[in-house]
């Protein structure tokens, strides 16, 4: 229990922020420790007595009585008894014999403290000030150098100002009952720094004084940091927090308030030399005492308010008469002026007697001064001279310097053409360190010429949306296209409307006119393009033909007209349409037809010609090119750039008429030639002949016309119109050449495919495209299905292409004739897979040396991982997308994962490389074969080597089979290779093609034997028994693929070995 | 399988600080190298944009993952490289990323080139998506102009631990110009190479430090290198150094219009680094480990 004069009872003092909360819940843990968080009690018994100016009662006659009647004594007793009172209360509620009164603003009545408690002890706990100011900052949110800087009269500016002085002031008087205990040291080692506050207190020791769990009594009281609840131990986080907190001004100013001699008297005099290092400095005990005065003066005037006026004056004598306290400033300040009002006497006083003395001197010595005068004169005289030789010399220096600078850029080169000059001379220098001759640069590239298409047309609402979505599709950059309507009835003009407005027809001209070639004299009338062309209603163009048209035109300003063989659509199926010679005037005169969509011009030829005749309906464009080929040669270009689509009974009709007028023309234009122009014409006709027998001598390779003694084929479903075109891999460009048309010959599916052919890179590619899924979709359904049939023609259908006899009479007969029974019984029926495999790898990789690591990716069961086992030591590996076959493989003990090629990368472990990574037959399935093989090759070890077989596209057996070579197999089959491409391929994945061999195999052969005999139209899947007569013929076929073929990469298969650049 | 023939330890450390949007690209770079003695030290410098939860599925492959805050860039390196062990040693900045295929290459160059201490390679660079901008190709090294000019490709040098214990670590007073200290620092101790190839990528955006320091801090640090090695250059130095500067950038130029190429590039300009990586940067998944 707390006796009269304090016994039993501590106070804990400190500023607020300043840890205080922190050191009173590890005291409130000691057991016989009463320690409630912040009581504020006594700063309220001390205001026993005083009275607000504004209460209601005059507040004057109220704290004039009360003063009269408590007096100094009684107050006092009275408040010692009402907080000892308080104090006991709370002990005996909490069970304990000692209290700890922790409130942080006790230092504005430390005297009356320990006036009224002698016996009481005192425990400062100490922190450093500028990181109370941080944590007033961070915590409240109050910016204290801002409040300083404007001087606002705030609690948090006594706190800050005038608390540590009166602490440090009360503790320096009573050293004896006071414990001074600093923050960090608390924080730095709690344990020791408590246990030693508890052992000076006078208490028994108590453990673990240091974990505590203050989610009770502070959480919920009404003062005290609440930032404790969540901690449980104390911690050194915000010890250096203050240095981020503020910037250097704001330190400076904080500095300058509190002031230096707080710190060093406090000991954190060390801190002055960093905050000197930041540029804060110890401005002097000047600037301090005018903040402290400040708020002290301040502080006075809230005591005064809290007092009634009477006893204000007698509250303020009293505070200057408290030990520790501030002396008034207010009147100090009112002392020391009156103390400067008699000074000021004296002052002017002795200023008097100044002035007297000087007027004495000045009298006694004017003799002198005048002589200085003088001198000073001609000093002055003198340094005008002087300085009249300074500037001249000046003017020199300058002068000279400029010549000095002249000379020195002379010199050294540094003015400016000779600088230029070092400039180039030094970019050559550093163009012959460079290593590499840099290579020619690009030709700069005139853009393409404005195109204009015409199309006619009158009531083919039918057919008009695909050939406008076909011009779109070009996306030609400047492309004018122009529709010249005859006054439809039908809607086509509503649909033009729409196209007009969506900008894909530039121009829509509609009104009834004499027939198509006057719709399209028309068109060319307002057209402003160079180059022109007109499309018939029911034509399309190729993916990317315009754009090859407007490239040929740009390079070759020479030449006025070019022609096209075009493709042509039936019933779904697309072919070439059959080869055109190098034509004149001649063959046109003897009627050689042109193909009316593959014909490009200048505009400069329809303008000297004068335009299409509005007269003919039918054969308006052989009278245009009759015409035109007596002023310009024509350029034959051997692709594909337009569709001819035929619809059936469209040709029988008109045809005769077409012929009857052919006749028109032909004599109109007979008759217009002058003599001499058709002995001219008659002249040059050889060189003309001798051209076209060069032309049709060359070999017609990849070329398979439709058969016309078979009309019309057999119906097909036309495949759906695809959003992409086909577009080369490794040029990027749209394919030039259509090759063939076909459905599924493997399995049957109804579904067309085309198969297009890009010239540059020698790759054929299957249209339209199909995405992965769709892809795996048909896989599942066909590849696992071992029961797939053999599918016969239906009767009375035929393969819409002439039939492929097998080859030459030549070739025939020496097949039947030369080869031998013993070469015969050799061929073998067996998968030579691994045979072929080492065959290329031996050389590369000798079987004597280390251990192989081999990946087969599309491994499928693992047959090939069976027999590599059996015959090699190589480490193999697999790959296959396909669980139940990965399954299968697994279980023959091999090592396979399951992916597909594009994902090896994630599915093989991170330190597995691989010598040889296989793909058979895979390559060509692939729609990216790029990015497949740029993955797989970061799976090879260094000097490994990519090996993959495909298909053929040089094959000899396409010429002898045509669409019925069995590896068209579309449109599973994504693209074909040659070794020509291959090595493009390579390149395109920064690799060489090491080795590319072909093969040739009796079962491929008879597989292309077989569906040769059913015609497109049948199916031979695999694992069928051919008819043995089919199996004889293959066998002659691949001895002669040997003799003749093979070596000539025209075998049937391709292996080739991709090894990475060596970049060493 | 077996491992491969032991290769030597590569140490690759990464700084990064706030670069969400580059960092998985950078990280997925080094990690998809497939090479099997890596050592990829990750210092996260305490970022607040989520770069952490973009690392976290890689946090595994590092040999050492620290996210806190740090002193800065050279701080993060110099701490980085005192916890690398390996043989040869790199640091990547977080916007950068390396070459397919270009562990194995300088692992394979040093095997083969015992003389060499410190490579580096021309320098190719790509804007904010990916798409390549320009190149420095760069001529043959020589020590005279690389001490005094700070063209040395940061991202494509990689040097062997011998050097590194000669010549010492990365000075982390700098801000800037740390790794032009580190290499004047490599050149006078060790023998260094340009090879005729990429090895890495160079990112340039907005917010790179290279574009928003370098009039100010930057200036001033080189400056300081300079002082620091006694660098004395001549009245012809700042002509020398544009014929220098200049001459990288024109034959870049060069190189991207003669449609050439070399490893670790594609021909021309504007071509998506992702498609030298085939794709794999711009996907999520890893390879087992």
């Amino acid at each position: 229990m707390i006796g009269p004069h304090g016994e039993n009872l501590t106070f804990l003092l400190g500023l607020p922020r300043s840890g205080t909360t922190l050191l009173s819940v590890m005291l409130d843990k000691h057991p016989d420790v009463c320690c409630p968080p912040e009581p504020w009690l006594m700063l309220a018994v001390e205001a026993l007595g005083k009275v607000s100016h504004r209460h209601p009662a005059d507040s004057q006659v109220l704290g004039g009585a009360l003063a009269e009647f408590l007096g100094d004594d009684v107050a006092k007793h009275v408040g010692r008894a009402a907080a000892i009172e308080a104090y006991n209360r709370k002990l005996a509620e909490a069970g304990r014999s000692w209290f700890v009164d922790k409130t942080p603003r006790y230092y504005l009545i430390l005297p009356y403290l320990q006036n009224l408690f002698p016996a009481a002890k005192f425990v400062w706990l100490q922190r450093f000030p500028l990181a109370i100011a941080a944590s007033y900052k961070s915590t409240w949110g109050m910016d204290l150098p801002k409040l300083l800087s404007m001087d606002i009269d705030n609690w948090a500016y006594y706190d800050l100002i005038v608390g540590p002085r009166r602490l440090l002031d009360f503790f320096r008087q009573t050293s004896g009952a006071a414990y001074w205990l600093k923050y960090e040291d608390l924080v730095e080692s709690p344990e020791p720094a408590v246990q030693a506050l508890i052992a000076w207190i006078g208490l028994p020791p108590a453990i673990n004084l240091s974990e505590f769990d203050a989610s009770g009594a502070v959480a919920h009281a009404y003062a005290g940091d609440k930032k404790i609840v969540g901690t449980h131990r104390p911690h050194k986080d915000s010890v250096n927090a203050w240095e981020s907190a503020f910037n250097k001004d704001e330190l400076q100013v904080l500095l300058d308030a509190i002031g230096a001699d707080v710190f060093r008297d406090s000991g954190y005099s060390a801190v002055l030399d960093r905050l000197a290092e930041r540029g804060v400095y110890d401005r002097g005990s000047d600037v301090t005492a005018g903040y402290v005065a400040k708020a002290e003066a301040a502080l006075a005037h809230r005591w005064a308010d809290l007092n009634s006026a009477a006893s204000a004056q007698a509250m303020l004598a009293t505070a200057a008469e408290l030990p520790g306290a501030r002396p008034d400033p207010l009147a100090s300040a009112l002392a020391k002026v009156g103390k400067q009002g008699s000074t000021l006497e004296a002052v002017r006083e002795e200023h008097a007697t100044l002035k007297e003395t000087y007027n004495k001197l000045h009298d006694d010595h004017r003799v002198e001064v005048e002589s200085l005068q003088e001198q000073l004169g001609t000093a002055r005289q003198e340094q005008f001279e002087l300085y009249e030789v300074y500037s001249k010399v000046l003017i020199d220096r300058e002068t000279w310097q400029k010549q000095a600078t002249y000379l020195q850029q002379v010199i050294l080169g540094l003015n400016e053409p000779t600088f230029k000059k070092l400039v180039d001379r030094g970019m050559k220098l550093a163009e012959a360190w460079v290593v590499g001759r840099p290579a020619p640069v690009e030709k700069h590239k005139t853009p393409l010429p404005r195109m204009t298409v015409v199309t006619p047309c009158f009531n083919s609402i039918g057919t008009i949306a695909q050939t406008i979505e076909s011009v779109r599709a070009q996306h030609y950059p400047d492309l004018e296209y122009i529709v010249v309507d005859g006054g439809s009835t039908d809607g086509t003009l509503e649909l033009l409307q729409k196209y007009a407005e969506g900008n894909v027809i530039q121009k829509v001209i509609s009104e009834p006119d004499q027939g198509m070639y006057d719709a399209i004299r028309k068109g060319f009338a307002v057209a402003t393009g160079q180059i022109l062309c007109y499309l018939n209603a029911d034509d399309l163009f190729e993916p990317g033909g315009l754009m090859r048209v407007g490239q040929y035109f740009n390079t070759h300003p020479r030449v006025h007209l070019i022609y096209h063989e075009d493709t042509v659509e039936f019933n779904g199926w697309k072919f070439p349409n059959s080869r055109q010679v190098y034509c004149d005037t001649i063959d046109l005169m003897k009627g050689y037809m042109l193909f009316q969509d593959g014909v490009f011009f200048r505009r400069g030829l329809y303008d000297v010609i004068g335009g299409a005749s509005a007269d003919l309906r039918y054969a308006g464009d052989y009278d245009l090119w009759l015409r035109m080929s007596r002023t310009t040669r024509f350029v034959r270009r051997p692709e594909h750039n337009s569709c001819f689509r035929v619809r059936y009974g469209q040709l029988s009709g008109d045809m005769e008429k077409y012929t009857a007028e052919q006749a028109l023309v032909r004599d109109r234009f007979w008759k217009s030639l002058p003599p001499i122009a058709v002995k001219r014409l008659k002249a040059i006709r050889f060189l003309t002949t001798l051209k076209n027998i060069v032309h049709l001598l060359k070999p017609r390779r990849l070329f398979f016309p439709m058969d016309v003694t078979n009309l019309p084929p057999p119906p097909m479903p036309e495949p759906k119109l695809a959003p992409g075109e086909p577009k080369c891999p490794l040029t990027g460009l749209p394919p030039d050449r259509l090759l063939l048309s076909t459905p599924d010959t493997r399995f049957g599916e109804q579904t067309m495919t085309y198969v297009y052919y890009c010239s540059a890179s020698g790759v054929a590619m299957a249209y339209p495209p199909m995405s992965e899924q769709e892809l795996t979709k048909l896989y599942e359904k066909h590849y696992s299905d071992h029961d797939a049939k053999v599918m016969e023609p239906p009767i009375n259908t035929y393969s819409p292409y002439k039939k492929w006899f097998g080859g030459h009479r030549v070739d025939k007969f020496l097949r039947r004739n030369l080869l031998r029974k013993k070469w015969r019984e050799r061929v073998s029926w067996t998968d030579p897979t691994v045979e072929e495999l080492l065959g290329l790898v031996k050389r590369r990789f000798p079987t004597h040396g280390k251990k192989l690591r081999f990946l087969d990716v599309g491994c499928f069961e693992g047959e090939l991982l069976d027999l590599l086992r059996t015959k090699t030591d190589w480490q193999t590996c697999g790959l296959d997308p396909n669980s139940k076959a990965v399954a299968v493989a697994q279980g023959k003990g091999h090592q396979v994962w399951q992916a597909t090629a594009e994902d090896a990368p994630y599915v093989v472990p991170g330190d597995a490389q691989f010598d040889i990574i296989y793909l058979g037959q895979t390559i060509e399935h692939l729609n990216d074969p790029i990015k497949v093989l740029g993955r797989l090759r970061m799976l090879l070890a260094p000097g490994g080597a990519i090996v993959l077989s495909t298909p053929n596209l040089d094959s000899k057996q396409i010429d002898l089979f045509g669409p019925t070579w069995a590896h068209w197999h579309m449109p599973y089959h994504r693209m074909l290779y040659s070794p020509r491409s291959m090595k493009l391929l390579a390149g395109k994945v920064e690799m060489t093609l090491d080795k590319c061999v072909t093969h040739s195999n009796p079962y491929w052969s008879v597989m292309s034997l077989w569906l040769n005999q059913f015609g497109l139209m049948g199916a031979v899947p695999h694992g069928k028994n051919p008819p043995p007569v089919l199996c004889s013929e293959a066998v002659d076929l691949t001895i002669y693929s040997k003799f003749f073929y093979n070596w000539r990469g025209r075998g049937d298969y391709l292996y080739a070995m991709l090894s990475p650049k060596e970049a060493l | 399988m077996s491992l491969p023939q032991s290769l030597p330890r590569i140490s690759i450390v990464t700084p990064c600080y706030n670069h969400a949007q580059y960092i998985k690209w950078t990280v997925r770079s080094v990690l998809l190298q497939r090479y099997p003695n890596l050592e990829y030290i990750f210092m996260d410098g305490g970022s607040t944009d989520g770069t952490q939860d973009i690392v976290a599925p890689y946090c595994d492959r590092f040999a050492h993952y620290v996210s806190e805050r740090d002193k800065g860039q050279s701080d993060a390196i110099h701490r980085g490289f005192q916890k690398a062990t390996g043989d040869i040693m790199a640091y990547l900045n977080s916007d950068d990323m390396l070459a397919p295929g270009a562990l194995h290459y300088v692992a394979e160059f040093f095997d083969k080139n015992p003389d060499i201490d410190f490579i580096y390679s021309h320098r190719c660079t790509v804007d904010s998506v990916n798409k390549a901008l320009w190149y420095w190709i760069l001529p043959k090294h020589n020590n005279y102009l690389m001490m005094r000019w700070d063209l040395i490709p940061q991202e494509t040098a990689f040097w062997r631990r011998s050097l590194f214990e000669k010549a010492g670590n990365i000075d982390p007073q700098y801000r800037f110009a740390m790794d032009y200290d580190l290499f004047v620092r490599y050149m006078m101790e060790g023998k260094l190479k340009r090879v005729n190839r990429f090895l890495g990528c160079f990112r340039q955006h907005d917010a790179a430090k290279t574009s928003l320091l370098l009039e100010t801090v930057g200036k001033r640090e080189i400056e300081q290198v300079w002082r620091k090695f006694g660098l004395q250059n001549t009245k012809l130095d700042p002509i020398r150094s544009k014929v220098f500067f200049y001459g990288a950038m024109r034959h870049g130029c060069q190189y991207a219009q003669s449609g050439q190429k070399l490893p670790g590039s594609l021909p021309g300009i504007g071509w998506d680094y992702d498609t030298l990586w085939s794709g794999l940067l711009n996907e999520d998944k890893l390879p087992p480990k």
